[in-house]
């Protein structure tokens, strides 16, 4: 049994580990934070057994991740700090070269409405785009509804579009 | 059916979450209605959009094999019980002591189906986590807050709470506890609450949160008077995350940290190395043209204000350049005044440019291959060869993975070559900045003009990725070179990409100047319209030393400038590396000064010098520079005298418009000086100062436009 459970183990490690660091990340701001939340996550797991998710394995890792995240910023009190957007720094990561410098711009645009958009239509669309979770995977991690997360992501890309057309005309 | 719920099942169908029979449906449909179709185009492109956007980060690396196997070692450990509340209280200590009990239920919870109703009304939230300023509260939402929750914050008690409605003002009265993770619900759909009550744990942990308010009331005793203690958590709501890690972005800012008022008792002194650059108001003009506001740190104010030019007077015979000193009431403070300092340096006719030897110094780099870099650069590049004459010589390095001489030293008189060579450069692999610029000093210096202009010509994003790349290895390295005489410019390229902070320090270290090319227009500002200040230093090492009378100052502030400043001691030390002055540069600064009042009078040490009782001087400006061969450095002085403070719209033009420009980047790095500055009075300050400037023109259409994107936050 435990070289089975051992081999689940292993290979959700190597599924999810990254996108999870990636997502956790989001919050913290710290890869390396980040991590040790992602380990905190897996070693939960390891107290579960595959029965206990029918299909259900993903979603429930990010809830969990997104948990520990949270309470990590609340033990360091960093609620607050969160709400200074600061807009460069501990960035390394190079955007891949094969994107058009007007799509560039483009994409910085977008990027800076989503911050101006309500907090829980931000989440669910990080979770759909940058995540790729189901809207049954988001409800669970966020804790809503299917339906609510259908509308909370609707009402979010209606606002993002209708933000990017007053922008539009700003730069007109 | 009405709209919004036509649109969100487009949402639905461009998401793949309708069913199927749904789905077929609504694809018929699609077909039957054109204007839908239409619709659905719109968002498939942002869905799309958005996908990329996501995509363009890659992502981190995983876990470490360390912990890896600690994560596999815990499944050898036999399995705990379940990690009930208690246990984490326990396990979290400090955060323990810091929850807050606090817990808001909506009093009338709609029957199950709600989420049916309209989208609007839905998704309606309270707002939480005692931040003030986020909390949006609706009629709809009754909730119960904890009136004195701080007394009771002990961790036993347990206390009956008052049912009122949370309005913004109780949330700034609880905001003592800003930080404390104070609990929030919920939205009529009242699906995402969760939460505990303190002394009856139920066992909560992410697989058993209460999924609506019926379970949480369950929880907590269903009445409308719930009973709590601090140990309520909650479903939490989603701080804001820090958007960095989003960004398909790695441009880089050195921080800027604004200079502070100082008193004249303790620092009568201010000094500062000139600074002739002006790459940061273009690269802000890019970014406010592409529509967003620039991070804080893109902002030098300094380089705003000398972006422009000025109507100073000509130097006197035998002096490089002319200062030019004016003061008045300062616009956003009225108590405080506003002085200027304005050098102009001798203009150059071109045929009396002595001859140059130029090294162009060209980044063809993989993340040059963009249409607004290199071949931007190659235009520019003409434009400038255009320009030079049969004395001129020109020599082409280019560097990426690896650097090369594509062009050794040639005659201007041979244009079509330089052309020639020009032309063939095309980019790929990565940058090896630092071997480049060995190269091109060394091709410098081997075909340097004695008396001439010897100048390197960097044209790059300022990605310096490979070799020697850090930025103090670089910069040691052109500090050695600078001594040789050959002096360096620094052109700056692109977006997305720019390292603005290299390629600052690249030019101040190497005694030259920095300008950052957006468009052709501006290459043709800065290669030709300004060729004579770009090429010809007419003075060096220039560092300017105000001292401010105490008798008529109390406070000042330098505004910008802050990575010029200089210690008061090195303002004489002529080893000290200072600004570059090129033909026809013109050089402003401004002040905002608080003059004396009975109040704020400095009290005169009885040792310090006791000095004069001069009240009708202001400040004296003393500027130190060097003849560009010369090691040996020259001073000049120029007093400020006072006069019967003028109003600011009866300051000169010059004053108007270097101010308005000055407030809007105070505004744009939000400083903590702003004042009384807004958009308006920029506009006020600026318009009638424009004369035919076409440059001035369209500084006023970007102040509006930033502030039509400030709206739209």
């Amino acid at each position: 049994m435990n070289d089975e459970k051992f081999k689940w183990i292993t290979e959700a490690m190597a599924r999810h580990e990254r996108a999870l660091v990636g997502y956790v990340h989001g919050f913290t701001g710290s890869e390396d934070q980040a991590r040790d939340i992602v380990q905190d996550a897996f070693i939960k797991l390891c107290q579960k057994s595959n029965d206990d998710f029918n299909g259900g394995l993903k979603a429930w890792l990010y809830k969990v991740c997104r948990n520990g995240a949270l309470q990590q910023l609340r033990k360091e009190n960093r609620m607050t700090e969160l709400t200074d957007k600061t807009m460069h720094g501990q960035c390394d990561q190079s955007p891949s070269p094969d994107v058009s410098t007007e799509k560039k711009d483009q994409y910085q645009q977008m990027m800076s409405l989503i911050d101006t958009l309500p907090q829980k239509q931000q989440e669910v669309i990080r979770l759909k785009y940058q995540q790729q979770l189901s809207y049954k995977e988001i409800s669970v991690v966020a804790g809503l509804t299917v339906t609510n997360v259908g509308m909370l992501l609707h009402t979010g890309l209606q606002n993002l579009r209708v933000k990017m057309n007053q922008l539009q005309e700003v730069v007109r | 059916m009405n709209k919004q719920n036509e649109n969100l099942r487009l949402t639905l169908y461009i998401h793949g979450e309708m069913e199927a029979t749904e789905r077929l449906a609504f694809e018929a449909e699609l077909e039957s209605n054109p204007e839908l179709k239409v619709e659905l185009e719109a968002l498939q492109n942002m869905d799309h959009d958005l996908n990329d956007l996501f995509s363009l980060n890659t992502e981190p690396e995983g876990l470490s094999s360390a912990q890896k196997e600690k994560v596999l070692e815990s499944l050898n450990k036999p399995t705990p019980t379940r990690h009930s509340w208690p246990f984490y209280a326990i396990r979290l200590g400090s955060l323990a002591a810091c929850l807050v009990l606090i817990l808001m239920v909506v009093t009338k919870p709609e029957p199950v189906g709600a989420t049916k109703s309209t989208v609007g009304e839905s998704s309606k939230t309270l707002k939480g986590m005692v931040s003030s300023e986020s909390v949006e509260t609706n009629k709809n939402v009754q909730v119960e807050i904890a009136d004195n929750f701080e007394e009771e914050a002990d961790l036993d008690s347990v206390n009956e709470v008052e049912v009122r409605t949370l309005s913004r003002s109780d949330v700034k009265q609880i905001s003592p506890s800003l930080n404390a993770p104070v609990m929030l619900t919920k939205d009529k759909s009242e699906n995402s609450v969760c939460g505990v009550r303190g002394n009856d744990y139920k066992e909560l942990n992410v697989d058993t949160m209460p999924e609506s308010v019926s379970e949480l009331r369950a929880f907590c005793g269903a009445s409308e008077k719930i009973k709590m203690t601090k140990k309520i958590m909650v479903c939490p709501q989603v701080p804001i995350h820090r958007r960095i890690e989003n960004k398909p972005n790695t441009e880089s800012y050195a921080v800027v940290n604004e200079s502070d008022f100082k008193s004249v008792g303790s620092d009568p002194l201010s000094t500062f190395s000139i600074d002739v650059d002006t790459a940061s108001y273009s690269n802000v003009r890019r970014m406010l043209n592409s529509g967003y506001l620039p991070p804080k740190d893109a902002v030098r104010i300094e380089e705003f204000v000398n972006y422009f030019n000025y109507n100073y007077p000509e130097p006197k015979a035998g002096e490089p350049f002319s200062v030019n000193l004016e003061d008045a009431v300062c616009p956003w403070n009225q108590r405080h005044r506003i002085v200027r300092i304005g050098i102009n340096s001798q203009k150059l006719l071109t045929e009396n440019r002595p001859a140059s030897n130029l090294v162009f110094l060209l980044d063809v780099s993989g993340s040059m291959d963009m249409p607004n870099k290199l071949p931007l650069l190659k235009k520019s590049m003409r434009l400038l060869i255009d320009n030079l004459g049969e004395k001129d010589r020109v020599a082409i390095v280019v560097y990426a993975g690896a650097s090369g001489l594509v062009l050794p030293s040639t005659s201007c008189s041979n244009k079509v070559e330089i052309l020639a060579a020009l032309n063939s450069l095309s980019a790929g692999g990565s940058t090896n900045g630092g071997a480049g610029i060995e190269l091109a000093y060394r091709t410098a210096v081997g075909n340097f003009i004695k008396g001439g202009t010897n100048r390197v010509i960097l044209a790059t994003d300022g990605d310096f990725n490979v070799g020697n790349s850090s930025r103090s290895g670089l910069i040691r390295m052109i500090e050695k070179y600078r001594k040789s005489g050959v002096f360096l410019s620094v052109l700056g390229f692109g977006q997305g990409n720019l390292k603005d902070d290299t390629m600052e320090s690249l030019a101040n270290k190497g005694n030259g100047n920095y300008a950052y090319i957006d468009s052709i227009k501006e290459a043709k500002k800065v290669l030709v319209n300004e060729l004579g200040a770009t090429l010809v230093t007419v003075a060096k090492d220039v560092k300017i030393q105000v001292e401010f009378n105490p008798n008529f100052v109390a406070k000042y502030r330098l505004i910008g400038y802050e990575n010029r400043r200089l210690n008061n001691e090195d303002f004489a030390n002529d080893k000290k590396d200072a600004g570059e002055i090129g033909a026809g540069h013109q050089v402003t600064a401004l002040y905002e000064v608080v003059p004396v009042t009975p109040k704020n009078q400095v009290t005169k040490l009885k040792y310090q010098k006791s000095g004069s009782d001069n009240k009708s001087e202001i400040l004296t400006v003393n500027i130190r520079y060097k003849k560009p061969s010369e090691e040996v450095s020259s001073k000049l002085s120029y007093v400020l005298e006072s006069q019967r403070t003028l109003e600011i719209r009866r300051g000169s033009q010059d004053l108007r418009f270097a101010s308005g420009v000055a407030a809007f980047g105070m505004l744009l790095r939000d400083s903590e000086h702003k004042g009384e500055i807004n958009y308006q009075l920029i506009d006020q300050l600026c318009r009638g100062a424009i004369g035919k400037d076409s440059y001035r023109q369209e500084f006023l259409k970007l102040v509006e436009k930033a502030k039509r994107l400030e709206n739209l936050k």
